[in-house]
């Protein structure tokens, strides 16, 4: 008689340990950052109709809730961006042109991307706010 | 010599009587002992009915890998004293289907790493058994990571995809599939990409990245998969703007 | 562990370059999309509140080649999102069948990436 005992790991893996839970949330944060481009999403929409509604929609969305809301959607965001740059050094081809690229590196380079984008996204909504 | 002991909780399974159930051990605690000490000690003096895989006791055979405290780990290299004062819960890799107590049926590893074709393929094989292939340190460079694979299954059991598809590739297969296609000596390429561009190959990875996380030669079988993917992506591109240049 | 299937090769390449774009956008625009959008005018510092006035987001979106810019980034973060949502329900086995979870998710993409279109067509 032969029975081999089944052990596969089930749907509730990412229960199982930490290191699973924090790829889970890496996950979950699509949801957060879906939510916040329909939001974006419509506020474009908004901002092609009449200013009544405009200003009652983001009014909607900068109700003290929906900033609590934001600010955890935020904090989603910013996991996927370091998880996204960590995980890089590893997922790109160890060396370019025959010479290898240190992982401290190529982490550097993204984080200093993300500080020069949100810059210029924040000094631009400034700016045209200023003028 | 010291009185101090440790309780080791092992799973106990045999396939002609009921489910599996977990036995306790009393053993003696040693500084230098590792959990294949203990196991080795029960099997000696207390229970030889317990059936466990060892060989090398150097983390180089791979064959003693099992659930330590619900890790996976070689337990030739996993201290008594980083878990006093226990108990140290011993289980048979997960994923895998228990042939016994700790042994487990590798079968469908072994089909897999097949299917990938783990060794250099040459179209101008020959029977001269001095022909050289020669390569540089860089070109050793590109792959030398992913050749120190043991084949000891940790990545297998870590890994959650593996618990949801039976036919994942699977972390290890796919980084010895990524090891001989970045090897300068090898001409299969072609042959592992028919296999690992499947959907049951790299395309089920979601990057959990456990496998690298318990890997004990620091293989990295999570990044090899993403540079798979990569150069998946590019030859998907490839093959649909040139659909005239059809490939084997 | 069972025996290795044939089926072929896979489309998913197409989705998971997409993916991969979405991914490096979202990490780099999402935080201060938010900031900006939606916490700071909040907050009530003035520049800020005063670029999401009416005539403040018609300004911001006046330029067609920032509203070809932010069409693209919002597409492409689209399908990131729903990429990733499509394998989190998989690896979480969704007693559904995966064809019908793929439409679902890449159908709620294609569907943010043509209504922001038209939306910033009409403004």
């Amino acid at each position: 008689m032969n029975r081999p005992l089944d052990r596969r790991l089930g749907w509730t893996w990412w229960t199982l340990k930490g290191s699973y839970f924090r790829i889970f949330l890496r996950e979950a944060t699509s949801a957060f950052i879906l939510a916040e481009i329909v939001f974006f999403m419509l506020l474009i929409h908004k901002a092609g109709q009449d200013a009544e509604s405009y200003l009652a929609y983001r009014d909607f969305l900068w109700h003290p809730l929906m900033v609590v809301f934001h600010l955890v959607a935020l904090a989603f965001a910013l996991w996927h961006t370091i998880t996204f740059f960590l995980i890089a050094p590893s997922a790109l081809p160890s060396q370019v042109a025959g010479r290898r690229i240190p992982a401290a590196f190529i982490i550097g380079q993204q984080f200093a991307g993300l500080a020069a984008v949100s810059l210029l996204v924040i000094l631009w909504v400034a700016w045209v706010g200023a003028t | 010599m010291s009185d101090t002991t440790v309780q080791l909780e092992v799973f106990r399974y045999r396939p002609d009587n009921d489910g599996p159930t977990f036995q306790s051990y009393e053993v003696p605690y040693h500084d230098d002992w590792v959990v294949l000490d203990a196991l080795n000690y029960v099997k000696n003096y207390i229970d030889g009915s317990l059936s466990f895989r060892w060989s090398c006791r150097m983390g180089v055979c791979g064959s003693c890998g099992m659930q330590v405290n619900g890790e996976p780990a070689l337990t030739c290299a996993v201290f008594l004293r980083d878990h006093m004062p226990g108990p140290i819960r011993v289980e048979p890799l997960v994923n895998f289907p228990v042939e016994r107590d700790l042994v487990v049926d590798s079968n469908g590893f072994m089909e897999k790493l097949d299917h990938v074709k783990p060794y250099l393929v040459r179209e101008d094989e020959t029977d001269d058994l001095d022909a050289e292939y020669l390569q540089t340190p860089i070109q050793l460079d590109r792959y030398k990571q992913f050749s120190m694979c043991i084949n000891c299954m940790l990545c297998y059991a870590a890994c959650p995809v593996i618990g949801r598809v039976d036919e994942f590739i699977g972390p290890a297969a796919l980084a010895l599939a990524q090891r001989y296609n970045l090897d300068s000596r090898d001409q299969g390429k072609q042959m592992r990409q028919d296999v690992i561009f499947q959907n049951e190959g790299i395309w089920e990875c979601t990057f959990v990245g456990e496998c690298s996380e318990v890997c004990p030669k620091h293989v990295d079988p999570a990044g090899a998969i993403q540079q798979a993917k990569l150069e998946g992506a590019y030859d998907y591109y490839k093959r649909l703007l040139t659909p005239w240049a059809r490939r084997s | 562990m069972g025996r290795c299937n044939v089926s072929g090769r896979s489309h998913e390449p197409l989705f998971w370059s997409l993916f991969v774009a979405g991914s490096v956008l979202a990490a780099l625009f999402v935080p201060a999309l938010i900031l900006v959008s939606s916490v700071f005018g909040a907050f009530g510092w003035r520049w800020f509140a005063d670029a999401f006035t009416y005539d403040g987001i018609r300004d911001l979106l006046q330029h067609a080649i920032v509203r070809l810019a932010i069409g693209a980034v919002i597409a492409l973060i689209a399908v990131h999102a729903c990429h990733r949502l499509r394998h989190l329900a998989i690896d979480l086995h969704a007693p559904l069948p995966g064809g019908l979870i793929a439409l679902v998710a890449y159908g709620g993409a294609a569907a943010v990436a043509a209504l922001t279109a038209v939306f910033l067509a009409l403004i």
